[in-house]
């Protein structure tokens, strides 16, 4: 059934056809109407959930975990502050290995206060042992919760999967939306089986205590490990969700970018208007392509490199005001490229933060100013561009280079 | 692809306005749409805007809307508090606007292609299904039909008659120039 909805609405959708048993939410803007659709559907009886109303974000995360402890399929969702007031028991969901799944309306961490979008949230998470995927569209937005529960789920992996929708520009507003039926969701995402850890009062066990250091390295490696096998656990997820839907998602996708000579980066709902600006600029002739991460963790190293290897130019846009460091997809696309010879150019930039928009012009800005900062200033470090030209709208920065050292992890890419 | 701009005040249901045109073009035209509202600080009164776009092929853009072809103006007095209704207008921009006058006697009547011009406040106790109705008739881009379907599944019992009513008595109403 085909539907117009914004991308919160179709996050409820998706949690309700996922058939969540728990969900535990604390409303904050602007993720808030996912938690007041949900509790519609648990009001009007569409979903045989258990609606827990909490009084905080960090009891939404522990209501949630001790749900999952259980063995039912829980759900929560979050923003901004809202995740960071949640962060102590984030860090609990993923080491007690609960496949819990949390929608995030990215929003802004303060200060200065912001209600807006950037991804400076789920970026204070990335290394906490989450599964994370950026939606670009609604569409994903309903698609990526079942999706995510298939991954998180698989007895491989045992991991909780965020599913990171941009505030405003994805959480209100509205698109076409398939809503898929609810049988075929059923024989895609089965009821949740055995997890690794299962709380039963009749057979009482003491979970996430105390671990000394001869026990926690043991804890640890085990996660790293699961989130490994991820890739291929959501690569044969996102092949059957094809088969059974039609609809074919990838971890990484790459627009155009087989030949081009200059590959723009992105993650979450700019990369519609990237895509828009990269058929414009090929139509006049220009090399250049889109290479969108579905996936930020585990970060498709090998993949990327892949994708970008051919390419003179490289330019990475972070929504994430990066202080102190390079944007931290900037980061990661270095380490993936660290080694390739010869090397592409790499820039960064940070744009779109604190719900600033990022139109066309913001794009080719950021295409514009690589590009002559390859040929004329090179890599030197960190410089503000200011942007009269592009009047109040733009706020670009380029930043410095940075490289490390690379962890693989092995993909299945299609194009877009 | 046409990209409208709407521009009105907190409680006069833009948002809504521009969510249901969206769903009218979408689910009962068959074509792709997408509808933005541009959130501030909200508050009764205050200034609101809202995009929308309306496309035969998938939309990839997902900023807002700079360049519009067609714009409603819920309020005629918005100038007055510092809202420029001109920004991004072109030649063949069209114009919506709420008011009792004839569309000639608005005082930006002659940077627009067309204006067309309905007095929304008579037509509901919001004027958001009145503009709907006047925007199908200005530019003809949206059938009054699919506008009114989706004004009744928006309202359903609670009033989706008297919204697709309002609607189809200002698309009927709606003056010209």
């Amino acid at each position: 059934m085909r539907q117009v909805m914004d991308g919160n609405t179709a996050v409820a959708y998706g949690a309700r056809l996922s058939r969540v048993q728990v969900v535990a939410a604390y409303p904050i803007t602007p993720q808030s109407t996912i938690a007041e659709v949900l509790a519609s559907f648990c009001d009007e009886g569409s979903l045989n959930a258990r609606y827990l109303r909490v009084e905080s974000e960090h009891s939404a995360m522990s209501a949630t975990v001790g749900a999952s402890y259980t063995g039912v399929r829980a759900f929560t969702a979050t923003a901004s502050v809202g995740l960071a007031l949640m962060m102590e028991v984030i860090g609990v969901a993923a080491g007690s290995r609960l496949p819990i799944v949390m929608a995030v309306a990215n929003r802004a961490l303060c200060s200065p206060w912001s209600l807006w979008c950037d991804h400076s949230d789920t970026m204070a998470m990335r290394d906490q042992g989450w599964i994370q995927m950026y939606a670009e569209n609604c569409q994903e937005a309903l698609d990526f919760v079942p999706l995510a529960y298939r991954i998180a789920e698989d007895p491989l992996v045992q991991l909780p999967a965020v599913v990171a929708i941009d505030g405003f520009f994805l959480s209100h507003m509205s698109d076409t939306v398939e809503i898929p039926e609810q049988e075929k969701v059923d024989s895609f995402l089965p009821p949740r089986g055995p997890g690794l850890m299962r709380m039963d009062p009749a057979a009482p066990v003491a979970a996430n205590v105390l671990t000394g250091p001869p026990f926690f390295t043991e804890a640890k490696y085990p996660m790293a490990e699961a989130m490994e096998r991820v890739p291929g656990v959501a690569g044969r997820a996102m092949a059957e969700f094809g088969r059974v839907f039609g609809r074919q998602y990838a971890q990484v996708v790459a627009y155009r970018c087989e030949d081009a000579d200059t590959a723009l980066v992105a993650m979450g709902s700019v990369c519609g208007t990237v895509h828009h600006v990269v058929d414009k600029l090929r139509s006049q002739g220009r090399k250049v392509g889109l290479l969108r991460l579905v996936m930020f963790r585990p970060f498709p190293y090998d993949e990327v490199r892949a994708a970008l290897v051919r390419a003179k130019n490289v330019i990475v846009l972070d929504r994430t005001p990066a202080v102190g460091t390079v944007g931290p997809l900037q980061a990661e696309v270095r380490t993936a490229l660290y080694g390739t010879n010869p090397p592409p150019e790499v820039s960064g930039f940070v744009a779109g933060i604190g719900g600033r928009d990022i139109p066309e012009a913001t794009v080719l800005r950021a295409m514009e100013e690589a590009l002559a900062a390859a040929s004329a200033i090179g890599r030197a470090g960190p410089a503000f561009v200011d942007a009269p030209a592009l009047e109040n709208w733009v706020d670009v920065i380029r930043s410095a280079p940075a490289a490390t050292a690379v962890a693989p992890a092995v993909v299945e890419v299609k194009s877009r | 692809m046409k990209q409208l701009i709407l521009y009105g005040r907190g409680g006069q249901g833009v948002v809504t306005a521009a969510k249901l045109i969206c769903t009218a073009a979408g689910v009962y035209e068959g074509v792709y749409a997408q509808a933005i509202p541009a959130f501030t600080a909200e508050r009764r009164g205050a200034p609101v805007y809202a995009y929308v776009r309306l496309s035969d092929a998938p939309i990839d853009l997902k900023s807002f809307v700079y360049e519009p072809d067609a714009i409603l103006v819920f309020d005629p007095e918005l100038p007055s508090l510092g809202v420029n209704l001109l920004s991004g207008v072109n030649p063949a921009t069209m114009a919506v606007v709420n008011s009792a006058h004839p569309p000639a006697d608005w005082d930006l009547h002659s940077h627009f292609a067309k204006v067309g011009a309905v007095d929304a406040h008579r037509l509901g106790p919001v004027p958001n299904s009145a503009m709907i109705g006047a925007f199908c008739a200005t530019t003809g881009w949206l059938s009054i039909d699919a506008a009114t379907r989706a004004i009744k599944d928006y309202f359903g019992a609670r009033g989706g008659d008297a919204n697709a009513g309002y609607a189809k008595q200002a698309f009927a109403a709606t003056r010209l120039a």
